[in-house]
């Protein structure tokens, strides 16, 4: 089955509004941020990819957002009514790779890579992630993941997620580049002291 | 864009570029090539991943759903990363890779393609305007000496193809870290007026700042009265282009290094 039709299967069978990370998919398929009335007149109609694409890489103040699961998603903006098609595009670049994750979880399927394989497979500026000790490792994750993102390090912990109705879990199968960038500072700082 | 001789239907377009985690313009060539190239409808899908950006190489595995891929590096050359990277992340064998019921199939940079020559070309007709090129030099800028690209090498291959068009009155190669040096464009190039391409695929830094600061440009692109052309010393006009990589065209340069990998590994 096709992404897009198992999505809009799996949709079907969940109470709306659905939710997924800080944005809130009405039927019809419009989008806002979970925090703004999804009538509200005011909210500035998002028209084309660019658009979104702004919205999904800086934040309010225009800083460069490098993570896309970490809170702050701009508010004030609608988008839709939107196809399948769409949405699930759409999605991809809010959340990329968020809603093929969540299918690949509910038909079982999902494999999550631990840190030690992928700290194992890098070479030149990543290659130091390797000897990161155990305990800097689960500070990080207290301090990047679980504080600083909205997925859920799947590669870290096996959490299964709460299946609260429509909220669509952001599941994160194997550890991101933003993460192995601070391993890396922090795997440095450590040989330096 | 051109009607495709080739039916790609059913197949997809894996688009892996570097991007970066401070610098937003870099994974924008990217995301543009991605957006022309779905809008075409050549391909089933889509993908753009990145090595420093979401969504991951690693990630984007996980959303492919044709039965087969092109994977493309949105790179100007080969290097570490199109070399070591891509290949690692992706896993990949060689040139096809079958992974679980998705066969790969791993192109060439776009940078590399004879057609990344009409890129260069058009960027700096665009600078130009009205001004016949033929009366004008095309000043091609690489980065040089990065351990991570071997861009120079490329560089001179596409200055060549320039050359031999007999578009510009000549084309010559200048770097930022190697001989020669952009610092001595003005012994480098005879003609009294040069457009100047740098050869990045993004915008940035070295294409906003360096290039120009080195040419001992008083302007530079992004300072408020930046015009094209800027007079130097013995009314030399400098013409300042946009990144090879921001042409327009690269697109269909991509689905160029498409049809060579078919052709030189005898696919359909
Ligand atoms: S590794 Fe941590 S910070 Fe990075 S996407 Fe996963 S959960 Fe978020």
């Amino acid at each position: 089955m096709k992404l897009t039709e198992w999505v809009e299967c799996r949709l079907a069978r969940l109470a709306p509004p659905w939710m997924i990370g800080e944005i809130r998919i009405s039927p019809g398929y419009l989008l806002t941020h979970r925090a703004d009335a999804p009538e509200d007149p005011g909210l500035q109609l998002l028209s084309d990819w660019e658009s979104l694409l702004e919205l999904a890489r800086f934040d309010a103040a225009g800083r460069f957002r490098p993570l896309r699961g970490a809170p702050g998603l701009r508010k004030g903006w609608r988008r839709g009514p939107l196809s399948i098609d769409e949405l699930v595009a759409d999605l991809q670049l809010l959340y990329p790779g968020a809603v093929a994750v969540w299918a690949a979880w509910e038909e079982e399927r999902l494999v999550s890579t631990p840190f030690s394989e992928t700290a194992g497979r890098q070479t030149g500026l990543y290659e130091g992630t390797r000897r990161l000790p155990a305990d800097d490792l689960s500070l990080l994750v207290e301090e990047i993941c679980t504080r600083g993102c909205l997925r859920r390090p799947l590669w870290y912990s096996f959490e299964r997620p709460s299946g609260d109705r429509g909220e669509i879990p952001l599941l994160c199968p194997e550890v991101c580049h933003y993460f192995l960038h601070k391993a890396r500072s922090r795997a440095a700082a450590r040989k330096a002291a | 864009m051109k009607p495709r001789r080739k039916n790609l239907e059913g197949r997809g377009l894996i688009l892996a570029g570097h991007g970066s985690m401070f610098s937003p313009e870099s994974a924008l060539p990217i995301y543009r090539h991605a957006a022309s190239l779905r809008a075409c409808g050549a391909f089933a899908a889509v993908y753009e991943c990145f090595w420093k950006e979401e969504p991951s190489y690693r990630n984007i595995l996980h959303v492919v759903e044709e039965a087969c891929v092109y994977l493309v590096p949105d790179f100007l050359s080969h290097g570490y990363f199109t070399r070591e990277i891509v290949p690692r992340e992706f896993g990949l064998v060689g040139p096809v890779t079958r992974r679980g019921s998705c066969e790969i199939r791993y192109c060439e940079p776009p940078g590399r393609h004879p057609r990344m020559a009409e890129a260069i070309a058009e960027q700096a007709a665009k600078t130009l305007g009205e001004i016949p090129s033929c009366g004008v030099a095309l000043l091609l800028v690489g980065h040089g000496t990065d351990r991570n690209e071997n861009s120079a090498q490329t560089a001179w291959e596409q200055a060549e193809r320039i050359r031999a068009s007999g578009r510009f009155a000549e084309c010559s190669v200048a770097f930022l870290e190697q001989e020669p040096s952009v610092a001595r464009w003005r012994e480098l190039i005879a003609s009294r007026d040069l457009a100047v391409v740098p050869f990045f695929l993004s915008e940035g830094k070295h294409s906003y700042v360096d290039i120009p600061r080195m040419m001992g440009l008083a302007r530079q692109p992004r300072d408020p009265d930046f015009r094209n052309p800027q007079t130097t010393e013995k009314g030399r006009r400098v013409y300042y282009a946009g990144a090879a990589g921001m042409a327009p065209i690269v697109d269909q340069v991509i689905l160029a290094q498409v049809d060579a990998f078919d052709e030189a590994h005898r696919m359909g």
